[in-house]
């Protein structure tokens, strides 16, 4: 099992930092050099993460459990100590280098690897000033960024999570535009003050199972945790009832990293300034794939290990999603710089994506995931789009344009895909995500869900009007100074449009066969939904006793549709092509919840086991 | 008593080629020679350090003796020496003109002596001598430094506050002599737990007399300048802005590491049955000095006087892991460990992590790293009659000095805890240990302590102030073009000490398993056994 393909997803964190390191080497051999270089490294990656895609197989589980999800898995020890046999003894924390992919992850690592191609190639032209430094670190990034998606220990991915924003602040702030300083100082400030006290609540997390445990586990593997932490609270009373105790607290922790990166409605104050001042491919990647760490931190540690926390937090965290949504697109609306009114639309969006997660069932966590990747497909083009239409006019006020669809039909064609896909269109990608989040939400808080549509409407409209503005109606161009020839700029070159192609594709992709997508998320899915089924069934249990007192253990009343039995065929979420409408609707037939296997078993699938199967 | 002088080798060599350094220094030989000199002063030292570490004592000649030797003071000696050896190379170019380099050159070693001979005492006599060795050199350094105003005030105000504490230190020091009637430590800690060997109940000891808590506060506050906690801090800013830059960061590293470690040989160690008040103590220090610490250095323009403020808000950090440590010695999670090392509250061996005493030290040691550098990048880019005072003078560093200028951001990303870098580590293992500590310790519901829960997560919110200053730093580096090409004057020397630090510094950082390890060793392994790591290490 662990054979080429995890070294194809090892090689995906590596082979970009290696590629920085060269491309900081042969700085003196131009720029022409440089460029090709990283585009080279970043098309292998993307090549890497192929290969990683079409090898994970969804339905893989562990034969005796059904449990192990984690595929690809690389364990390297790292400040622990391991005897020849790889196996743990100590001293020092027994936190490892470990990497793997599963249902939940596989797609963002694709995004990351794939976003890329289009940053490199934007940059092409644009970043002429120290391009060896400025391809180092967007490498590291990439590097950073598939990282924080493959962690599969807690503290590892911390380490991936805070070093993304070291290049990101040297990006932003040494090529981004005239406020680059400040908006970098800003986003660097904002988002370490958020994730120091996430990492605090990674550690409690690690400490509390290690106390829950009569001091015998430790470890940092997330996966470990998570099955170990939802097995321990079924079976001991004790640590259920303190596990129910602390999950609000440890979910306020998770919440401040995760709710800034993401970012959620009171705290969304550093993205605009950031996405305006930073070069496009900073751009690009802030809000393709940055801003998903922040809805993949909630879906890889909240929903699965807090879920009781996450069903405290429900109406808290739907409102801001709500507000964020129409705030954000309210603010678009308002906008006449074309950057800041794409980043406006993002906090919107990204309202959607945590509406969707905090529907906190099946259809609505798959929507979520699937708008994290929408979001970064349509958003990161948008980006790019723009920045191709600032690099020929220099300027990015929607005033100054009108009619450009005659001069550039190209890139009007691309821009209109995008735009639709962006609004949710039928056919496109943007429609599935969008409509599995609301009707996600729907089966849990109607008014959440309707306003969330709210947006949905919002959205197409500001959407659209910038379109009409920029690009329809009489031909406006920006007065060009300072550029000694005259000659008008022309349409997309093949570069662009290698840039954009890409994106395009799975746009249309994803509209049309979601369920390609969905299949693979499905089994990861399915695991975080039961977890969060057995909260709620205890939070209702709960509040039917009307002592205050959780009910856990063996006593735990029948959940319907919770156990979802993964080695039937029948599989929950079915998302029929091209529409969602039967999602919700096929309940599954009320099951007796049965606790899992005693942890004395699973302690035997260590870590090493699980690589060498 | 032979065995004392030999278990002092290393630090008597030091200090007796110090002597002969100022005595060398009426000679008139070349200023030149008196940095390599040094070099292979420590360097002698360093063979002693390592005969020492390998003759075998047995442990109840250890006990009596008036000096310890543990893996710990062993891995605290290795890193005095490479620090000062970094603090040589750091000061090598100014020193080579000097007419008193024989005599600058004697003091550092005579400094560093006493910085050793700190974690070697077993008595509270020693231990005074050792803070004494270390405060009466750094006088003599900081006069060395210039003449002019700035720098006559910082040595006087340094002066006079340093002999305060060390009377208070002193007063201290005799209540506890009074209270048990010896003065070593081991001796101290026996009759003070006496009361409580017949009952181990698990339970922290409320009080102790009122005697041990003067003493205890005595201590406390003695100590607490050298490390530069807060109410006894104020000395610092001016200190570090008046001296130079190598001054400064001797003042940064040399006494902190002396007070920390004083303070877990004296209090944490020695003073069973005051953990209480000790703790309570503690963690108000540790709150207020990072919170004062960090929102102080926001305000400053002069980078000395910011990375003064720096340092204190870390010795914060590190009196967060002595506050643990003191609840340590009463976990009955470690108790179920069984091992004396759990018990002595040094270490929480199946959790893998540090615990709160050792996590102390693992932060002065990330710290240290950190500063040794950020002083060389300073002392390397001053020139004399022309030092980096003002930020604006670091502006645009990454285009005239680019390795320079990067290496400097490690060094600060490092201190602003941004992982993989030797900061985040030590951040790691305070926060851990913080949040390990329990309310109840009967309690069988695994409640945190509130107390440690709330000092934590002020501890996070000052980690994120914290790098609002050092990013301000790194943002006039890097985002910034020059204002003026700058002529470093710190010549190679000082350029191969910020390098060595960096390379320590990235080691630590991406491969912290030794240190974690080195630091998990329980206290009274014999060290032969320890050498192999330690030897290693540096």
């Amino acid at each position: 099992m662990a054979g080429y393909s995890s070294i194809a997803l090892f090689m995906m964190v590596a082979l970009p930092a290696a590629g920085a390191v060269l491309v900081l080497l042969f700085a003196r051999w131009g720029i022409e050099q440089v460029r090709r270089m990283a585009l080279t490294t970043v098309l292998l990656t993307f090549a890497l993460s192929l290969v990683v895609a079409a090898d994970y197989d969804p339905n893989l589980a562990d034969a005796r459990t059904g449990q192990q999800l984690i595929q690809m898995q690389t364990n390297l020890a790292w400040v622990g100590h391991v005897d020849k046999e790889g196996k743990y003894v100590g001293p020092g924390p027994d936190i490892q280098f470990s990497l793997g992919v599963d249902g939940l992850s596989l797609w963002l690592i694709a995004l990351s690897a794939l976003l890329m191609i289009p940053a490199v190639l934007v940059s092409w032209e644009a970043v002429r000033d120290r391009p060896a430094s400025f391809y180092a670190l967007m490498l590291l990034l990439e590097s950073g960024l598939i990282g924080v998606f493959a962690a599969q220990d807690i503290i590892l991915f911390y380490v991936f999570f805070e070093f993304t924003l070291i290049p990101l602040f040297f990006m932003v702030g040494i090529w981004g535009g005239h406020d680059r300083r400040y908006a970098a100082r800003r986003f660097f400030i904002y988002t370490l003050a958020g994730s120091m006290l996430t990492f605090l609540g990674l550690i409690f997390i690690v400490l509390s199972y290690w106390w829950m445990s009569g001091g015998h586990e430790l470890t940092f593997s997330i996966s470990h945790l998570t099955e170990g932490i939802s097995q321990l609270t079924t079976k001991d009373r004790h640590a259920a009832e303190y596990w129910n105790g602390v999950s609000p607290w440890i979910f306020l922790a998770l919440f401040a990293g995760f709710a800034i990166k993401v970012p959620l409605f009171p705290f969304h104050t550093w993205l605009p300034l950031a996405h305006v001042e930073a070069p496009t491919a900073g751009s690009v990647l802030l809000a393709g794939v940055l801003l998903k760490i922040g809805s993949y931190g909630f879906l890889r540690f909240a929903l699965p290990l807090v879920p009781a926390g996450c069903w405290w937090a429900f109406d808290f965290v739907a409102i801001l999603a709500v507000i964020g949504i129409i705030y954000g697109a309210l603010l678009a609306l308002a906008q006449d710089d074309i950057k800041k009114l794409v980043a406006y639309s993002s906090v919107s969006h990204m309202g959607f994506c945590l509406l969707g997660l905090f529907a906190l069932n099946a259809a609505g966590i798959t929507g979520g995931l699937l708008q994290m990747v929408n979001h970064g497909l349509s958003t990161g083009a948008l980006f790019a789009i723009v920045g191709m239409l600032y690099e020929r006019y220099h300027t990015r006020d929607i005033e100054a344009y009108g009619g450009m669809a005659r001069r550039f039909p190209v890139m009007a064609f691309c821009l209109g895909v995008v735009a639709f896909s962006s609004i949710g269109l039928p056919g496109l990608n943007g429609f599935t995500g969008e409509v599995l989040s609301v009707m996600g939400m729907f089966a849990n808080n109607r008014l959440y869900a309707s306003l969330g549509l709210t947006g949905i409407i919002l959205g197409a409209w500001y959407t659209l009007w910038l379109v009409q503005r920029t690009f329809f109606g009489r031909l406006r161009e920006p007065i060009l100074e300072g550029h000694g020839d005259h000659h008008a700029p022309g349409d997309l070159n093949f570069r662009e449009i290698a840039a954009l192609a890409p994106i395009l594709v799975l746009i249309v992709w994803i509209g049309v066969d979601p369920q390609f997508f969905i299949r693979r998320m499905e089994p990861s899915i399915s695991r975080v939904v039961q977890r969060l089924d057995i909260a709620k069934a205890h939070r209702f249990a709960a509040a039917a006793n009307d002592t205050g007192r959780f009910t856990a253990g063996v006593d735990a009343p029948s959940v319907s549709g919770s156990a979802w039995d993964r080695n039937s065929s029948e599989a929950p979420p079915r998302v029929s092509r091209g529409s969602g409408a039967e999602i919700i609707c096929e309940a599954e037939p009320p099951q007796q919840w049965v606790p899992r296997q005693s942890l004395g078993t699973s302690k035997t699938h260590s870590n090493q086991d699980a690589s060498k199967e | 008593m032979l065995s004392t002088l030999l278990l002092l080798l290393p630090q008597t060599v030091l200090a007796s080629l110090a002597c002969l350094f100022i005595l060398g220094g009426t000679f008139p030989v070349s200023a030149r020679c008196w940095g390599p000199l040094a070099l292979i002063a420590l360097a002698l030292s360093a063979g002693a350090l390592d005969y020492t570490s390998r003759i075998s004592i047995s442990s109840d000649a250890l006990y009596t003796l008036a000096v310890s030797r543990t893996s710990l003071a062993i891995g605290f000696q290795w890193s005095c020496l490479v620090i000062g050896a970094l603090f040589v190379l750091m000061s090598m170019q100014a020193q080579s003109e000097s007419k008193t380099a024989g005599e600058f050159y004697g003091m550092l070693l005579l400094l560093l002596s006493g910085l050793m001979l700190v974690s070697a005492a077993n008595d509270l006599v020693l231990m005074f001598l050792a803070l004494e060795l270390i405060s009466v050199p750094t006088y003599v350094l900081l006069y060395l430094g210039g003449r002019d105003y700035a720098n006559q005030e910082a040595a006087t105000k340094y002066f006079l506050l340093s002999v305060l504490s060390a009377a208070l230190l002193l007063y201290g020091f005799a209540l506890l002599y009074g209270l048990t009637g010896t003065t070593q430590l081991a001796g101290i800690k026996d009759v003070l737990s006496a009361p409580y060997s017949a009952e181990k109940s698990g339970v922290p000891h409320a009080g102790g007399s009122v005697l041990g808590i003067l003493a205890l506060v005595l201590i406390a506050a003695g100590l607490g300048f050298k490390i530069t906690a807060v109410p006894f801090h104020f000395y610092a800013p001016d200190v570090y802005e008046g001296t130079s830059a190598f001054n400064a960061g001797l003042l940064a590293v040399a006494p902190k590491a002396a007070g920390l470690y004083a303070l877990i040989r004296v209090v944490s160690e020695s003073m069973v049955g005051y953990e209480t008040t000790g703790q309570q103590l503690m963690l108000i220090l540790a709150g207020i000095t990072m919170t004062g610490g960090n929102c102080l250095a926001l305000l400053q323009t002069n980078v000395r006087r910011m990375l003064a403020y720096s340092s204190i808000a870390h010795a914060g950090y590190m009196l967060v892991g002595i506050a643990v440590g003191f609840w340590d010695a009463w976990n009955p999670v470690l108790r179920l460990d069984g091992t004396d090392a759990a018990l002595a509250g040094l270490a929480i061996p199946s959790l893998g992590l540090p615990g709160g005493i050792r996590a102390s030290v693992l932060y002065l040691l990330a710290y240290s790293l950190a500063n040794v550098g950020l002083f060389a990048v300073l002392v390397y880019l001053g020139r004399p009659g022309k030092q980096i005072d003002h930020v604006d003078d670091l502006t645009g560093l990454a285009k005239t000095q680019p390795l320079v200028a990067v290496i400097a951001a490690l060094f600060l990303f490092s201190l602003a805890g941004i992982p993989p870098l030797p900061g985040f580590w030590a951040k790691l293992s305070v926060f851990s240990s913080a949040l390990s500590v329990r309310q109840d310790v009967t309690d069988s519901l695994f409640s945190v302590h509130p107390a440690f829960a709330i000092l934590a997560v002020v501890g996070v919110i000052n980690a994120a102030i914290g790098a609002v200053y050092y990013l301000r730093l790194v943002s006039a580096m890097f985002l910034n073009d020059p204002l003026s090409t700058p002529r470093p004057g710190g010549g190679r020397p000082a350029l191969a000490a910020i390098c060595c630090s960096a390379l320590l510094v990235v080691a630590f950082g991406v491969l912290p398993g030794r240190v974690f390890s080195y630091l998990q060793q329980p206290p009274d392994q014999p060290a032969a056994a320890a050498v192999s790591v330690s030897a290693t290490t540096p």
